[in-house]
């Protein structure tokens, strides 16, 4: 109680330099704070986006589909399958996929196109593909008709009702064709994908490759979002690993995987940077704070203090002075950051066009998780904790005679 | 018996080309009851020859034995320890803890020791008001004169219940009301309570209350006188 008292004390008896001191670990966390969230939240919005744009949390396949992605690496959709899948809790909803590549035509047109067979509402759950819709009806179970992605019935001129000719391979070999009425257009905000994606009901699909009830993929997503990799390693020991294949979304796009790691790499080395002219700033203070008060520490090891004992002063005293720095900052940032997290900051002009061409929403969102409050404050106990060795060292060291010439 | 034995103690410094003896072979002894003051001029070894005594220098050669225990024998630890529950030390410039009032000053000591806080308080008070400052009790140095500080210091040294003070130039920044003030106050309980109090000092109205005088010279004794009480 002692030693914290004259602790507290000690801080203000030099108020400008504690506030200078604590405001610099304040700025430090505040900053890193607001840095990391917006960061975070970027990477958040991007996963969430891919995995719900198409690949899910993660994938079953028939092994060897993701390297070679041809209609006869498919999986039977059996009764077992399902069994298993549902014996996992976690799993909320699948989506099971027959999806290939095939000419698609309309009149004078023909373009490449990827023809996903899917169950309407399952893939729904999944990707929210009822939400993309611009114009027409979502499709039913078993539909015989066809949607278009927006930019592809543009190439092809085709529009509501009208009729879709595909043609393309099957099922080993098997020549697939089938006519299928438009029954609605979806939008893709991603270029590419709007370019080329035609869904059909999964029997259809499977009609049209000759591939009765074949699947080419079943897309998994989770309400736990946090624990895919350990449900899809569950998965995994559940299935025959000779015939099926378990991948999360990272293993299936490891370019994006790449992506974040670089940009978050980057991230921390400003962080580390702007840690440590922080860490610099603390150690100024530390030896400043020693060199005036060397005498009085001399004197009180001369009246019986232990060193210990007065280190431990010392110490509690950078204790202080970090945590006032690391509160104020944490409950600063808090509100603002909790403001985005609710209202993310929507981009504009070319940023959002960029987002969008990306197949990501305008939008900058923040993350709202208490691991990265958790680090940034555990960052600035590692930087004090450094900064302490140099009154642990110096008071070891100190000879109260020394101490008391000065 | 004595309580302080010095044999054949010597401090040389290095520091520089020349060896300095800055205590150069001396022989002295204490007994418990004595108000005695080591005098010398600048430079004579006399604050050595106290920081010596006081375990807060090593001797080059030589001992000190304080009740029996060889003080030079004790690792660093230990002397500390030793230094807080046998010797009051009464610095020149106060040094006492500028965060902390009188009170917490003087009940700091004991607080080290370990006594529980209803004993520290009431010696505490007690030892504050003994040297005229019961009414300062939560007072911080820096709203102390140099005389109040210096009898704070007084009182803390008493507080561990020291075998004997030292104290190194104790009037050497007072002025000759806080001098005065603060000799009765040591003499008193050097009489009264039996204190054992060495000085080391230069100012002849602390030689004048003495009642042993060493004189120092080169970091040697060279006279050692007791005088009789007036």
């Amino acid at each position: 109680m002692e030693i914290i008292k004259i602790a507290w004390r000690n801080l203000w008896r030099n108020k400008r330099r504690t506030l200078i001191t604590s405001s610099s670990v304040f700025f430090a966390i505040f900053l890193a704070l607001l840095m990391r969230a917006f960061q975070l939240g970027s990477y958040d919005l991007m996963v969430v986006n891919i995995v719900h744009a198409y690949s899910g949390y993660f994938q079953v396949h028939a092994t060897g589909y993701w390297d070679d992605k041809i209609i006869n690496n498919t999986f039977e959709y059996t009764p077992e399958i399902i069994t298993r899948i549902n014996e996992i809790p976690e799993i909320t909803s699948y989506a099971p996929r027959l999806e290939s590549f095939a000419l698609g035509s309309y009149g004078t047109q023909t373009k490449g196109v990827m023809v996903n067979g899917v169950i309407p509402a399952e893939e729904d759950k999944l990707t929210g593909l009822h939400k993309k819709m611009v114009e027409g009806e979502y499709l039913t179970s078993d539909d015989d008709g066809a949607l278009i992605s927006q930019k592809l019935s543009q190439y092809l001129k085709i529009g509501i009702g009208d009729t879709l000719v595909l043609i393309g391979q099957g099922y080993h070999g098997v020549s697939a064709a089938g006519v299928y009425p438009v029954r609605g257009i979806v939008h893709f905000p991603s270029p590419e994908l709007d370019g080329r994606m035609i869904f059909l009901s999964l029997p259809a699909s499977q009609a049209l490759f000759s591939a009765e009830n074949m699947l080419t993929s079943l897309a998994f997503n989770l309400d736990d979002t946090k624990n895919y990799k350990r449900v899809a390693q569950h998965l995994k020991q559940e299935l025959d690993p000779e015939l099926y294949e378990v991948m999360t979304w990272e293993e299936m796009m490891p370019d994006v995987v790449q992506q974040i790691q670089s940009d978050n790499a980057s991230g921390l080395i400003m962080l580390a940077i702007l840690y440590m002219i922080v860490g610099f700033g603390i150690f100024g203070t530390t030896l400043m704070m020693f060199s005036e008060r060397i005498r009085e520490f001399g004197m009180m090891i001369a009246i019986g203090m232990q060193k210990f004992k007065l280190i431990r002063i010392v110490v509690t005293e950078l204790f202080f002075i970090g945590l006032l720095g690391v509160v104020a900052g944490i409950v600063a940032a808090i509100p603002l950051l909790y403001y985005f997290f609710l209202n993310p900051i929507p981009l504009t002009g070319e940023l959002a066009e960029a987002s969008i061409n990306m197949g990501f929403e305008p939008i900058m969102p923040v993350a709202w998780e208490p691991s990265y409050f958790i680090a940034q404050a555990m960052t600035v106990c590692i930087i004090l904790l450094v900064v302490m060795l140099l009154p642990v060292v110096k008071i070891s060291r100190l000879t109260p005679i020394n101490a008391l010439r000065r | 018996m004595n309580i302080i034995e010095i044999k054949d103690l010597k401090k040389i410094y290095n520091d520089s080309e020349v060896a300095v003896h800055a205590v150069n072979g001396v022989d002295l002894s204490f007994k418990q009851g004595e108000f005695a003051a080591i005098v010398g001029p600048s430079g004579s070894g006399k604050t050595t020859l106290l920081n010596l005594i006081g375990g807060l220098d090593v001797p080059s050669e030589g001992s000190i034995r304080i009740d029996g225990v060889n003080i030079g024998e004790l690792s660093s630890r230990k002397l500390i320890n030793f230094r807080l529950n046998n010797i009051g030390f009464v610095f020149q410039s106060y040094n006492l803890i500028p965060v902390l009032t009188a009170y917490e000053n003087v009940e700091f000591i004991m607080s080290l020791q370990g006594y529980d806080k209803d004993k520290r308080h009431s010696r505490t008070v007690e030892l504050l008001k003994s040297v005229g400052l019961g009414d300062r009790l939560n007072s911080r140095p820096n709203k102390l004169s140099g005389g109040e500080q210096q009898r704070v210091a007084v009182a803390r040294a008493l507080a561990s219940k020291p075998k004997f003070i030292l104290a190194d130039e104790p009037t050497a920044n007072l002025d000759s009301k806080s001098t005065s003030n603060l000799l009765d106050i040591m003499e008193k309980l050097n009489r009264e309570e039996n204190i054992t109090f060495i000085f080391s000092t230069h100012d002849q109205r602390v030689v004048n209350k003495a009642r042993r005088v060493i004189q120092v010279e080169d970091g040697k004794v060279i006279s050692d006188e007791a005088i009789q009480s007036p």
